[in-house]
């Protein structure tokens, strides 16, 4: 029996932040047909990018939308820019990689705030707020790449790719084993961009079993819900599912100083004060 | 005066471990009780240091109440357990944890840092000044502190 009880319902739960998010992208699909491309072949890509293995669906699943698109109104898809794209890429990109982050920041705080309403979704709120951030970052990466002379790499695309298309399967209804999916795509996600970034990459999740990549994650939710919440050092060892010493040993390792007092500005030794 | 029982957290019991100041926690005694929360000892303390009874100054209370709270995951369970049996007996929190403490105030609840709480028990003699200073620096590594803070304890004299 837990010593606190919450209000009596949370307003919003993870797996509704993930909706949300695949309401997005099924939004900016729709808009395709502006362009005149087909969002069914757009959606008919999407589903094959799901069926790749991972360290396929992560590095290459470009390759898939190039074939659906072959012979289709997006055959000029290009990710070697010539200086103009450059420069258009430098003014427009800025604002659309800001607006989704944006998007995707508000429904990772949804999901992290779930820990703070309830104690009865950690573990996946924990999986939702590493997923967007795996999401956040890999539209970072393609900022970055998409501005220097190389261009965009393949699989910073890919992962993107591989990423968005976990969260538009959830449209209609959640499948089955969603949270172990989200929670296995965010370690390959971590993994990959690590790599395309020269990075030191955590284990490859390949030579993971579920069990570990699951326990990678929520040490990772636990380190995030710290630094973006306000909670105690032993409610994110809980969420960890660690001790204190060694979720704190996990903080400072990311860089983050466990919040402990007093401050420096308050006195050590006040007279006034009455203790014993 | 602060109120009895003084109720422990975790970190301020293995704080004391560690500095090899444990016994110093006696202190208190016997004007106050000093407890922490059963639960804290069984699965916060006792597994983690070489200890499998308590000392006889520090008792073990039982919380079963429930809590409300519009923020129940602000805190760890231990946390609400320590926060809880301070509240049910006008008691008060020792701890490090900010956190710990906002809630502490929130709900009126009296609560005073860990590291103020070892400065008196220092300053009343239950630490000798050689062993405050030999356990001064794995206290710091235990409780992390602003750099002029730590200065201030290192030149602590009695």
């Amino acid at each position: 029996m837990s010593a606190v009880n919450g209000p009596p319902s949370a307003s919003s739960g993870p797996i509704q932040a993930v909706e949300s998010m695949s309401n997005n992208l099924w939004g900016a699909v729709e808009q395709f047909r502006l362009l005149g491309l087909s969002p069914e072949r757009i959606l008919d890509a999407q589903e094959d990018v799901l069926e790749l293995p991972p360290e396929e669906r992560f590095t290459d699943s470009i390759a898939v939308l190039e074939e659906h698109f072959i012979d289709g109104a997006a055959s000029d898809v290009a990710f070697e820019l010539d200086d103009g794209a450059r420069s258009l890429t430098k003014q427009l990109l800025p604002t659309f990689v800001d607006v989704f982050d944006e998007q995707i920041q508000t429904l990772q705080d949804n999901a992290l705030n779930v820990l703070l309403a309830t104690r009865d979704e950690d573990a996946e709120a924990l999986v939702v707020a590493v997923y967007f951030e795996q999401l956040r970052e890999a539209w970072q990466v393609l900022y970055e790449e998409a501005l220097t002379p190389d261009g965009v790499d393949r699989v910073t695309v890919s992962t993107l790719l591989a990423l968005n298309s976990r969260l538009m399967d959830v449209h209609s209804e959640p499948p089955e084993g969603i949270y172990a999916d989200l929670a296995a795509d965010a370690a390959y996600g971590e993994y990959y961009l690590a790599q395309v970034q020269d990075r030191e990459a955590p284990s490859d999740p390949a030579d993971l079993s579920s069990e570990r990549i699951e326990q990678r994650v929520r040490v990772a939710g636990a380190v995030l819900a710290y630094k973006r919440l306000n909670i105690s050092v032993n409610r994110g060892a809980e969420l960890a599912e660690m001790s204190r010493d060694e979720f704190e040993a996990a903080l400072l390792s990311e860089g983050v100083q466990p919040r402990q007092g007093p401050d420096a500005n308050e006195p050590l030794w006040d007279d006034d004060e009455n203790w014993f | 005066m602060l109120r009895s029982p003084l109720v422990l957290d975790n970190n301020v019991l293995s704080s004391f471990v560690d500095s090899g100041w444990f016994d110093a926690l006696s202190f208190p005694i016997p004007t106050y009780d000093v407890v922490t929360p059963r639960a804290v000892w069984g699965r916060e303390f006792e597994p983690y240091v070489e200890m499998n009874t308590p000392p006889e100054w520090l008792e073990l209370r039982t919380f079963e109440e429930e809590l409300d709270s519009p923020t129940p995951g602000q805190l760890s369970d231990l946390d609400w357990q320590c926060l809880g049996l301070a509240e049910e007996s006008n008691g008060t929190v020792i701890t490090n944890d900010k956190p710990l403490r906002e809630q502490c105030l929130e709900r009126g609840v009296e609560t005073r840092w860990g590291t103020k709480f070892m400065l008196r028990i220092f300053k009343g003699c239950a630490i000798t000044q050689s062993d405050y200073d030999a356990g001064l620096g794995r206290y710091l590594e235990d409780v992390y502190l602003p750099a002029s803070v730590e200065d201030e304890l290192r030149s602590q004299e009695k």
